[in-house]
């Protein structure tokens, strides 16, 4: 494979040993057991999907942000009021458990969540003071844009202007997104101040992967 | 959307933790019997990959076709463990791991 070849120009590169080289390049050697089947490109098999992105990704982070805003906040007892208030709807199932009762969020339950968590989340945030007025209405806004991009992702089909909508959803969620900075732990400690340009720039590192 | 069941992969045991040479034995063992597992599963696909096979197509002609394994759908640590990389890597791309998330204009090199 091409790791051969770059192993043998190893040298070029400064380091140390072949090893070290393939180390560099997040590369564990010979275990990649696609590796010499035909008609199989590995680095293509990746591909985006509902449950792995979205539910089990994109929302696991987000309620990891969403319990410590609203730890911070002293909004947990009415985050779990609501969520044991949450009404039977058609083709919606009511959640079984408490909020945090929950142990095992698996690909349904956070399906599910979607569904919901924009409403208990602003009733949660109901009345605030005035002095958490802008970070209520910052952390709605921005579970509102990732509801709203997770919704339109289960489109079967999309036209130019879904995928645009999807596209300002995104860009809204990095834009407001930055209210939950404190409260992720990856880039806490590497992004000491909360700049506008902050948002954009960990969309990969933060919440979409 | 038809789905198949082909095989159950097996769960590897976990690490003893007794020694680092014992950990690193047990995970090549289980690289090893993963392996053997995916030339197992694939086996049938692959001589029909090298040689293709004739399809009857719907504007009723013949064509040999090759059948491309396309998308292998896995969390992120599941693709790791079959790609052998980190699990800070990419599976796609030969970014470093510092970088994700860095300057979305530079292009790295596609992992082959």
């Amino acid at each position: 494979m091409r790791y051969r070849e770059k192993a043998l120009r190893h040298e070029a590169a400064e380091v140390a040993s072949i090893a070290e080289y393939i180390q560099c390049l997040g590369v564990k050697i010979g275990n990649n057991v696609f590796i010499g089947l035909d008609r199989v490109s590995p680095a293509h098999l990746h591909k985006a999907d509902l449950l792995h992105n979205i539910c089990l990704g994109l929302f696991k982070h987000m309620m990891e942000w969403v319990e410590g805003f609203l730890k911070k906040h002293k909004r947990q007892q009415a985050f779990h009021d609501a969520w044991e208030e949450i009404p039977p709807y058609p083709g919606f199932s009511v959640p079984k458990k408490a909020y945090q009762e929950i142990t095992q969020w698996q690909g349904k339950v956070m399906h599910n969540l979607g569904r919901c968590i924009s409403a208990v989340l602003a009733s949660a945030l109901r009345n605030p003071y005035s002095s958490q007025y802008h970070d209520f209405k910052s952390a709605l806004k921005c579970v509102s844009a990732l509801v709203d991009f997770s919704l339109m992702a289960q489109y079967r089909s999309h036209t130019p202007d879904t995928l645009s909508y999807m596209e300002s959803y995104l860009q809204t969620s990095h834009w407001t997104k930055d209210i939950f900075l404190e409260f992720r732990t990856s880039k806490a400690n590497s992004c000491p101040s909360r700049s506008p340009g902050s948002g954009a720039k960990g969309i990969k590192g933060g919440s979409v992967t | 959307m038809p789905i198949l069941l082909l095989v159950l992969l097996p769960v590897p045991p976990k690490f003893t933790g007794e020694s680092a040479r014992a950990n690193e034995a047990l995970q090549q063992t289980n690289a090893d019997t993963l392996r053997a597992v995916f030339d197992l599963v694939l086996a049938p696909l692959q001589l029909v990959a090298q040689e293709g096979t004739v399809v009857d197509c719907a504007d009723v002609k013949t064509r040999l076709c090759f059948p491309i394994l396309s998308a292998w759908i896995a969390d992120h640590a599941e693709h790791a463990a079959l790609q052998g990389i980190g699990s800070k890597s990419c599976s796609m791309s030969e970014v470093p791991c510092q970088e994700l998330g860095g300057d979305r204009r530079r292009i790295y090199e596609t992992r082959d």
